[in-house]
């Protein structure tokens, strides 16, 4: 009965357009009520939510990610991308697919690099003769990548909601070897795609230049190397490292590319608390609303209600992957994250699945609703920096989702993907 | 008259996001200072983990409010952009209401959470730990005022603007 009011009050206030924080924060209250508890464990649960050491490195690899796309870091690194791959026919595709995982090592957030890849690679593309829907779909499905390979903020969201303090070291080295796999099957489709619209053939232009580019993006691919060897080694936590990313960004941005002044600093920090206070505010909604669930036990009758159907771990994974997919075409990865990993991650270890390895299935999965509509909010950023509408890019992303769902299915049955590179670090 | 009110509001929660963005940069600077500290100086500041994350719930919430008004905050608008323009603006009146009695209890029980927590310390800081929580019911407050600045204008039938900004994935 609880549990019918919980979820029927946040169905209705998500559905009449309420942000989906107040959604959360009003069904719990609604819960409260109908349990008789004082509310003021609703705002408890909320404070303690968010009054977690590890959420800081959230609003840092926000700051550090929109810092790196105003000081055009990203510019840097499509030219080596374009030295790299560039002459092969077509093969403006597969460099924005390169240029998208080389800036998710530096940034982790998908947006940002649908926009950087978008504003650098895709004036470029269409002056050479490619169709505005295929950049779209190469630019929005290039972007998931950057979730997956390290720094990943939304892997730190799911290390906090999983309760279990599932460590972030091992997500971001789980998330390297699915994330180049993923790249590569995008990489392999956006050729395929490119030569049977018989784009042009670029020019090598030569290994001076390849070399120049490489040397001109070494200070930007820096950012990865500081912040994976230092979470490695020990020498700084996750959240420190997310701090000193940022103070790198903005000294190699205003000091050695010299591309970032006051305004865009200004710019990124007021953009970047914007994002913080969405994304906290959710988490800290979706504790008391992670509480409710808990009191009325409905992850245990949701585990319950999985196993009485199978055991099978292939087959829960397939039914919880359908879940999210289905939830991640309406609903936006964060909140996603925060409200269906307390629920889903007792059932998935129920029969055996290492909380590591899902949560990069989760990743890839909540990531590839990021591009599909209606919700889809890389898609809608991509479709507008490229300026094509919505639904022409959509009728031809076909062969690219069957690419994401390829790696999807990989990842999600072949757990050493994820899971070899955490073990050789144990 | 109205007009004036707007403008105020827009102006207050563009300071209050200001304001955040400089509790983000002290954020960073503090983070940086305790790595300097523990790898340079020698000896790790033991005030300053705890100092960035207070930091971080008072810019929180302050810059969530300012949300509200600027209308940033991540929401579902599939139903909203499917019905007629006069529905439209029932849903978007109603889904006001729903936040203007979120930040009614914030400031209810967000007040009572930061008066039963005065009494206790934030260890390493010795500062009272409803201090930390105070942006709570502070926040809640800006969020009615903000809230019913939104429902006047949609009532009054001028365009309120959302500031939507999808680029926090």
């Amino acid at each position: 009965m609880e549990l019918i009011v919980l979820v029927g009050v946040l169905v209705f206030c998500l559905a009449i357009g309420v942000p989906v924080a107040f959604s959360l924060l009003t069904a719990s209250m609604a819960c409260f009520i109908a349990l008789d508890l004082p509310l003021i464990v609703a705002f408890q649960r909320m404070a303690s939510g968010v009054s977690v050491f590890t959420l800081m490195a959230i609003p840092f690899f926000i700051f550090a990610g929109d810092l790196m796309y105003r000081s055009g870091i990203a510019e840097r690194l499509v030219h080596v991308a374009e030295a790299a791959f560039g002459r092969a026919r077509g093969g403006l595709g597969p460099v924005n697919v390169g240029a998208s995982a080389l800036f998710g090592a530096v940034s982790g957030s998908a947006i940002a690099s649908a926009s950087a890849m978008g504003s650098t690679l895709m004036p470029l593309m269409r002056e050479k003769g490619y169709d505005g829907d295929y950049t779209v779909n190469v630019t929005v499905t290039g972007a998931i990548v950057g979730l997956l390979i390290p720094p990943s903020h939304n892997m730190i969201i799911y290390s906090a909601a999983s309760g279990i303090g599932v460590s972030i070291g091992d997500l971001f080295l789980a998330g390297i070897v699915p994330g180049i796999l993923t790249a590569i099957l995008l990489m392999v489709v956006a050729w395929v795609v490119a030569v049977k619209r018989g784009y042009a053939a670029g020019v090598f232009p030569g290994w001076r230049s390849f070399i120049r580019a490489s040397l001109f993006a070494i200070p930007g691919l820096m950012t990865a190397i500081i912040i994976m060897g230092g979470i490695l080694s020990g020498i700084f936590t996750a959240t420190e490292s997310s701090a000193i990313a940022v103070i790198y960004t903005i000294i190699i941005g205003a000091f050695v590319y010299r591309t970032l002044g006051w305004s865009r600093f200004v710019e990124a920090a007021m953009q970047s608390v914007k994002i913080t206070a969405m994304v906290l505010l959710i988490i800290g909604a979706a504790s008391a609303f992670g509480y409710a669930l808990a009191i009325l036990q409905a992850p245990a009758q949701l585990a319950a209600l999985i196993t009485a159907a199978t055991d099978n771990p292939i087959l829960v994974l397939l039914i919880i992957n359908l879940i999210l997919l289905v939830l991640g075409t309406f609903m936006d990865m964060s909140p996603l994250i925060v409200i269906t990993t307390p629920i889903l991650l007792p059932v998935v270890m129920q029969v055996g699945i290492d909380p590591v390895h899902f949560g990069i299935i989760m990743m890839l999965n909540l990531g590839i609703g990021l591009v599909t509509p209606p919700v889809g909010s890389v898609l809608f950023v991509g479709a507008a920096v490229g300026k094509v509408p919505v639904e022409e890019s959509v009728k031809t992303i076909w062969p690219f989702y069957g690419a994401l769902i390829l790696a999807l299915l990989s990842i999600t049955f072949i757990p050493q993907l994820s899971l070899t590179l955490p073990g050789l670090f144990h | 008259m109205r007009q004036a009110l707007s403008k105020l509001s827009h102006t207050a929660a563009d300071l209050l996001v200001k304001a955040a963005a400089v509790g983000l940069v002290a954020m960073t600077i503090i983070v940086g200072w305790q790595v300097f500290g523990r790898y340079v100086l020698n000896s790790s500041p033991s005030w300053s983990e705890q100092a960035a994350l207070t930091l971080m719930i008072w810019f929180v919430t302050l810059a969530a409010a300012a949300g509200v008004r600027e209308g940033f905050h991540i929401r579902i608008v599939a139903l909203e952009n499917a019905v007629s323009p006069p529905q439209k603006r029932v849903l978007r009146v109603l889904s006001e209401v729903v936040v203007a009695l979120c930040g009614l209890a914030m400031l209810i029980w967000g007040g009572e959470l930061v008066l039963r927590t005065w009494g206790h310390t934030i260890p390493s800081l010795g500062l009272p730990r409803g201090l930390a929580y105070a942006g709570l019911p502070i926040s809640g407050a800006l969020i009615v005022l903000f809230a019913a600045e939104r429902i006047v204008e949609e009532l009054s039938g001028d365009n309120v603007e959302d500031e939507e900004d999808p680029r926090w994935s």
